[in-house]
Parts: structure tokens; C-alpha cells; sequence
């Protein structure tokens, strides 16, 4: 199936069952890439990474029938994405019984563990500095700043106002400055 | 990467060093993740579908076209059972009917005792003996036991069918009918609102 079908076009050889399978698999195709990364950045190492996006792909599968035309598929894949990555994190939590500070450290612990990890590089400085975010401002900065999503589509994925995730964001900012100038 | 010129000029604005900082993925992907690991993602994400469709797999068989016929054969039954009135509403209906029966013959018997022949007489003072009795005993159930459904049947086509309005007839005078509510909680309410009635009026001819 040409991938350069539009979300409409896939959404509707999806419905029809001889063209589902290959529809699924433009989808995932299309998708995958971005949302990966939305994913990773949340949840910091690839295997976690992994299997967050193959179980979000599998609850896609499930309820792309009932998915409502009247929002984008790209804004809900979104959302679904990043419901799964915290949920994900609060279930790794809840394993562990550890508290959310513990829950920065342990986010911290996985971004130190990275074999290219460098302490002295500001990069990797902004990436502990990410993970030290509540987790709302955590989503907000990743979705803006990697993303480079328009507060519109973030307030879409996110039901919040667009002055909220600008506030969130915002803050997020300073806080990122503050621990990259501290550290 | 390049920053969105809209992201960058909103950093600049809030003045943060995150504006002088090139846009970095630090991240790496083990190598051809995305070329080759799509069609890999794919086919897990099959298997996944497939496991857990087989994990909820009802292990049970059901009869071909069962559940194609099943709405069909619930509402022909619905349709059958709403014309059969259950036995124990069939059962209370009689027992109704006889206590309305009593009741009226009671009322009856007032007026042919002081109207009628000394034949006629006699007889209804026996059969409200017989009924007195059977309401002191408290014998009410056993003795409609005894009573075949045709007996009952056969009364009511000679004494008249229409039991509510013998039996509204016989105690409008003395006391209010049990509110519905009360049949519907209690389906012994009106036999024993009829036992009452039916002592009471007992009393008033044996006084």
C-alpha cells in the first residue's frame, strides 16, 4: 500500500477487511518514528521504549473501528502515546514501590547508565534536567521543544488550555536553565 | 536537527541558554531500528493481537447457529410464558376467589336469612357455620387444598365470576382495601385482610 496516503485515506482502507492489515502497517510506518521518540524521551531507555510503542501499536489495532474522524489520527496516536508512557512509569513505580523522588533518580540512574552517556556535555545535562520535571511539565517540554508542536495539537493531546501548557512550559524552561546553570 | 524557527524565537524571548543550545538527540537506536524493525514491530505486534486473542480462547463449543436462533427462541418463550400465568399467581387467584366466594355468601346469607323460606335458610346458616369454622380454625389453606381448580371454576360460572366485586362489595362498608403496594410486597396480605373482614362479619351474624 502506497504510504503516501493521507490519515483519512488509511482510516478508511483500514475499515474495509482485505486492506486492513496493509492500512495498519502504512500507519505504523508513518507514525512510528515520532512517536518513538515522544515515547523514549518519557521513558529514557529503547527496550522500555519498545515495548511501550508495540503495546500503544496493539491498542491502536484495537480501537482504530470505534477512532472518531472529528479528531486527527496524528493528535490521537499522540495522546495514546503518551498515556501509555505514563502509565508505564507509574506501573515501573508502583513495582518498585519508590517514591517520586526515588522515581527522578531512577529516571536519572537510566540516563547515566546510557553507554554514551558524558557528564561534561550539556546535552546529556539537559536530559537529567528534563527528567527532574514534574511529569506534566515533562510531557509539555518534550512535546515543544523536540517536537516542536503547536500549543493547538499539544492542547488537543492533552485537554488542557493553550495558556496552561504555555505556563507549563515556561516554567519547564527556567527550571532546565536553573539545573543546567547549577550543574 | 534544527530548531522550529517559532520554538526558537519563543526561547529567545524568555531568554534562556536552551535558545544558544543545538537541538541534539542524545539518544541512540540500535542501528536500522526503524528500516528493519518496522516490519519486525509489525509482526510482534500481530503476535501480541494473536496471543492474547488465543489466551481468551473459550476453550467450550456451542451447537452450530446457536446464538444466530438464541434471540428467536427467547422471545418465542417470553411470548408462551407471558400467556401461562405462573402457578403460584394461578394458586393465590383461587384463593382469592374462595375468600371472595365466602365472603360474598356471608353478605348473602344476611339477607336469606331474613328474607327467604326456613329451607333455604337452614341450608345457608349450615354453609356459614362451615365457613365460620374454617375461618376460626384457621383450615382457610387446607381446605382450599381440598378443592380441585374445577370445583372452584365451576362455583364461580354458578355464583357469578366477577370474584373483585364480590369481594369489594362485601367489605367497602367496613374498612379501606390494603394499598397495592401491600399485594405486591406481601402476596399473604389479602388473605389475611380477608380472614379479618371475614371474622368480623362471622362475628356480627353469630351476635
Amino acid at each position: 500500500m502506497a504510504e503516501h496516503l493521507d490519515d483519512k485515506d488509511l482510516l478508511f482502507q483500514f475499515k474495509n477487511e482485505t486492506n486492513k492489515e496493509a492500512a495498519f502497517t502504512s500507519i505504523i510506518k508513518k507514525y512510528q518514528e515520532k512517536l518513538y521518540w515522544h515515547i523514549r524521551r518519557l521513558v529514557v531507555e529503547h527496550e522500555d521504549a519498545n515495548d511501550v510503542l508495540q503495546n500503544m501499536f496493539i491498542k491502536v489495532w484495537k480501537n482504530l473501528d470505534n477512532f472518531r474522524e472529528d479528531s486527527q489520527l496524528y493528535t490521537w496516536l499522540y495522546r495514546i502515546a503518551t498515556n501509555e508512557s505514563l502509565t508505564f512509569l507509574e506501573k515501573q513505580k508502583k513495582r518498585h514501590s519508590i517514591s517520586l523522588s526515588d522515581d527522578e533518580n531512577n529516571l536519572t540512574n537510566k540516563i547515566v547508565a546510557d553507554k554514551y552517556f558524558d557528564p561534561n556535555k550539556i546535552e546529556w545535562k539537559l536530559q537529567i534536567a528534563i527528567q527532574k520535571l514534574p511529569e506534566k511539565q515533562r510531557v509539555v517540554f518534550t512535546l515543544r521543544y523536540y517536537d516542536e508542536m503547536p500549543y493547538e495539537k499539544m492542547s488537543k493531546i492533552l485537554e488542557t488550555s493553550e495558556g496552561a501548557l504555555k505556563a507549563s512550559y515556561h516554567h519547564a524552561v527556567k527550571k532546565i536553565e536553573e539545573f543546567i546553570l547549577n550543574h | 536537527m534544527h530548531k522550529n524557527e517559532q520554538i526558537q524565537s519563543e526561547l529567545i524571548e524568555l531568554n534562556s541558554i536552551l535558545a544558544r543550545l543545538p537541538l541534539i538527540n542524545v539518544y541512540k537506536v540500535p542501528e536500522n531500528y526503524f528500516d528493519n524493525n518496522s516490519i519486525v514491530m509489525i509482526e510482534k505486534t500481530k503476535n501480541k493481537i494473536q496471543l492474547e486473542g488465543d489466551s481468551k480462547k473459550n476453550t467450550y463449543n456451542v451447537p452450530n447457529g446457536y446464538f444466530d436462533s438464541l434471540a428467536n427462541v427467547i422471545l418465542s418463550k417470553l411470548a408462551t410464558e407471558a400467556k401461562v400465568m405462573p402457578i403460584r399467581s394461578r394458586k393465590t387467584y383461587f384463593n382469592y376467589a374462595v375468600a371472595a366466594s365466602i365472603a360474598g355468601m356471608i353478605g348473602v346469607g344476611l339477607f336469606f336469612m331474613t328474607t327467604s323460606n326456613t329451607g333455604e335458610k337452614n341450608n345457608l346458616a349450615s354453609l356459614l357455620e362451615e365457613a365460620n369454622v374454617i375461618l376460626k380454625n384457621g383450615a382457610f389453606d387446607s381446605e382450599m387444598e381440598k378443592l380441585s381448580d374445577d370445583d372452584i371454576v365451576n362455583y364461580l360460572n354458578l355464583n357469578g365470576s366477577d370474584v373483585n366485586a364480590a369481594l369489594v362489595a362485601s367489605i367497602s362498608d367496613d374498612k379501606k382495601l390494603p394499598n397495592e403496594e401491600e399485594y405486591l410486597y406481601d402476596d399473604q396480605t389479602l388473605d389475611n385482610f380477608l380472614k379479618e373482614i371475614n371474622i368480623k362479619k362471622v362475628n356480627l351474624i353469630i351476635n
